[in-house]
């Protein structure tokens, strides 16, 4: 059964769907939720209502890429998750870190022009991403949409934690040097 | 940017990475979780949680579904499963009976028996290797740290406290109430979430996790001891790290608000004009000299370098009847910008004089030049370590003797040399003790290793000297990324301001980036001495911390979030960060 047929499943309000598809991505889930909430008892909370999430929103949702919507949908599940829970540890941990790290991308947004759609930027970091190499590009979203800490970064790239910071930065730098030469308006 | 904007900004891109290219998202999947990632329950308290969960798995098997329905906020599972029972439909009939066995089939179940999504409780094996101490971002959990630790000093957090402790350990599903965690407004979201279209096929292999046996923690419950041999003394020294400048509205609340105050040893830092210098392309200028004059009679007020985006840090004096304009040269120190604009210094009154020309504007915050030069090319970097060596610093000098191998071996940057230079007080063996800059790694450590500590006695110790002697070096190169680490813990004497303004107005006008780690004992004052030096030379602000466990006890300084990490890690970010990097 390919992705396609699964989300049939769903359509057609088959409870085989969510087996299926913890199935197949439960472990995926497990993985997306444990790099943003560290106590094992919230991902697997936040799995639980994943799949819960999943047959509310397919359909309307047909998604062209299945994993992709998986992985957002628990992403932003952790998300709010963490939130809820409002730990206030010292250094705050990755998400605090990624949101102060991303905070120069986009200058101070005083004038309404320089105001930007979310899908508008979201098209335009995907513009970017692409233009750079594999390595790179990975770096950049496993830092800041699976919010990977620089350590397991390290581990993942092969790159020391120093060059993974700084590679980091610099595509930073970059990318709101792209977002500027693209009409972004200070 | 103020802090508030630079937080919504961070958070709007974090969003906006939810809905980038999908292909991008999956070709990024990231390996296995690590196992220090995975923070399993505390041991101590499992028999806590193990109770907690049968005790649950009790009453929510004794609670009906109405509990479930009533208490879940902004979703109706009675009226979609009203809305699917109004179809005639014999298939929307069984599945919203199905939705309705999905969503209380938790309390539905014997506890006992296995639910199509629970998963065996998953263990891990804990690395043999001793954990990274300042690792905390992840796995510090304030209940676990609490049950480990009955000593007033915090011990370093080791993911070896949080294995499950029993074989058999079932973590039961939360029960129905706890779905609720998911809010309306997310839900709502993901609904109208749209993706690009790509036909991706996906092959669905079930994403691998690490499962392993438990392995048994050390009898040390996790604890970190400092190592006997020197050798293995690296990376022990925890810090954190700060950049005022950068954290610039923060900061001026700070001052506003009296929580800090300056000066501090004669340096003022609060008055600052940023300016970032552009050419016309709109691409940053860096490594080229920006001045502030007084705009009477040219006179050098302040004299800063732009960095690598381009900015530089001005810093004003108080008049009441004074002002000043901006000047820049580029890297042949011709002038390629002489603003006719004056601004007001601060102190001077509103006078409201009606006639335009005797006005002058308010001192701006923030300027930007645009000019027609290139930016410097730099080569090579220069750091300079200049450390006190008075008997209250043996315990930093031990550990650095033991790091500095190490960190030259992670720095990444090309051209780099190293300079070690050492100060006590008068009185002492020696006052300063100057070395020039070298790339030889058995002559740096020699040097190193050759100090100890001793000496000193009253608190003040020689910095005024060091700083003067070590910022008017000849042996800067205007073509190098400069870097000096200033590792103190007791403020200059009193009377050496002076001295110490001159030393930093000459390092801020070579671009030599002050970075001050201040160790433990040190007070209030010689805190805010050093954040005025990284202020007032574009540097950063250092910190030890209690992390470690090694000295005396380091005061917390009055800032924001930080990070605890190694100082070992810090001082090469940072030079890494500074320097010129190869692609």
């Amino acid at each position: 059964m390919d992705d396609m047929q699964l989300i049939d499943l769903y359509f057609a309000r088959n409870e085989a769907a969510l087996s299926e598809t913890e199935s197949r991505y439960g472990s995926y889930c497990m993985s997306v939720a444990s790099r943003i909430l560290p106590l094992r008892q919230d991902a697997e909370e936040v799995v639980n209502d994943v799949y819960l999430s999943l047959w509310k929103a397919i359909p309307p949702e047909r998604p062209d890429n299945f994993k992709a919507f998986v992985a957002r949908v628990t992403r932003n599940a952790a998300l709010t998750k963490l939130q809820h829970e409002k730990r206030q540890k010292r250094g705050g941990g990755v998400i605090p870190e990624a949101i102060d790290e991303l905070a120069e991308v986009l200058p101070s947004g005083t004038d309404p022009q320089a105001v930007l759609e979310e899908k508008e930027l979201s098209d335009l970091i995907s513009r970017y991403l692409r233009e750079q190499t594999v390595t790179k590009r990975k770096l950049f979203i496993q830092r800041y949409f699976y919010l990977l800490s620089i350590e397991d970064l390290s581990a993942e790239s092969g790159l020391t934690k120093s060059n993974v910071k700084v590679t980091l930065m610099r595509m930073r730098n970059d990318l709101q040097e792209y977002l500027e030469k693209e009409g972004y308006k200070i | 940017m103020r802090k508030d904007e630079r937080e919504l900004n961070g958070k709007k891109v974090l969003s906006a990475m939810e809905h980038i290219d999908p292909d991008l998202i999956t070709e990024a999947e990231p390996g296995k979780v690590p196992a220090s990632r995975i923070v399993k329950l505390s041991s101590n308290k499992s028999w806590l949680y193990a109770g907690i969960c049968a005790a649950c798995a009790l009453v929510v098997g004794g609670i009906t579904l109405g509990v479930a329905l009533s208490n879940r906020p902004g979703t109706e599972p009675g009226s979609y499963l009203a809305s699917q029972e109004s179809e005639s439909t014999k298939q929307g009939t069984e599945s919203s009976e199905g939705l309705l066995a999905l969503e209380t089939g938790h309390e539905k179940t014997d506890p006992s028996e296995s639910s199509p999504f629970e998963s065996e409780p998953v263990t891990t094996e804990i690395p043999e290797t001793e954990p990274p101490v300042s690792e905390l971002e992840a796995t510090t959990d304030p209940k676990i740290s609490e049950s480990k630790d009955d000593e007033s000093r915090p011990v370093p957090y080791s993911p070896d406290w949080d294995i499950a402790a029993e074989e058999g350990l079932k973590y039961d599903k939360p029960g129905a109430g706890e779905i609720n965690a998911i809010e309306p407004g997310a839900s709502d979201a993901l609904i109208h979430d749209t993706i690009s279209g790509h036909d991706t096929e996906v092959e669905g292999e079930p994403y691998p996790i690490d499962i392993e046996p438990i392995v048994e923690p050390g009898s040390s419950g996790g604890e970190t001891e400092a190592p006997e041999d020197p050798s293995d003394k690296f990376g022990i020294l925890t810090a954190g790290r700060w950049n005022d400048n950068n954290n610039w509205g923060f900061f001026k609340n700070l001052v506003t608000t009296e929580a800090i105050h300056f000066p501090a040893y004669g340096l003022n830092p609060v008055f600052r004009s940023a300016v970032t210098v552009k050419d016309e392309s709109g691409s940053s200028v860096k490594g080229i000299k920006v001045e502030a004059v007084y705009s009477d009679d040219d006179s050098l007020i302040w004299s800063a370098v732009t960095n690598k985006e381009g900015e530089a840090y001005l810093f004003l004096p108080e008049s009441e009847n004074r002002s000043w304009k901006i000047k820049a040269y580029d890297t042949e120190g011709n002038a390629v910008y002489a603003g006719t604009d004056v601004y007001d210094l601060p102190g001077k009154p509103e006078d409201g004089t009606p006639d335009s020309q005797s006005r002058t504007r308010k001192q701006p915050e923030e300027l930007e030049l645009t000019v027609e030069t290139a930016s410097r090319s730099y080569k090579k970097t220069q750091v300079m370590f200049i450390l006190d060596t008075t008997g209250s610093m043996g315990d930093e000098l031990t550990y650095l003797q033991a790091d500095f191998g190490k960190i030259m071996e992670r720095v990444e940057a090309d051209g780099v040399s190293y300079s070690w230079n050492f100060y006590r007080d008068e009185g002492d063996d020696y006052v300063t003790r100057i070395n020039g800059f070298d790339t030889d790694v058995n002559n740096l450590k020699k040097i190193l290793n050759n100090e100890s500590a001793d000496g000193g006695g009253d608190t003040p110790e020689a910095v005024a000297q060091i700083l003067t002697e070590t910022m008017s070096n000849a042996e800067w190169d205007a073509d190098s990324v400069k870097i000096a680490f200033l590792i103190f813990d007791a403020p200059p004497h009193e009377g050496t301001e002076n001295q110490i303004t001159a030393a930093v107005a000459k390092a801020a006008e070579q671009g030599i980036h002050l970075i001050p780690v201040v160790s433990s004992n040190s007070e209030r004052e010689t805190e805010l001495f050093g954040r005025a030096l990284a202020i007032m030379t574009d540097g950063e602000y250092v910190f030890l911390t209690d992390d470690s466990g090694v000295g005396d006890s380091h005061l917390e300084p009055i800032i924001g979030d930080y990070e605890v990490q190694k100082l070992g890690d810090i001082i090469v970010d940072i030079i890494n960060e500074y320097a010129v990097i190869p692609e």
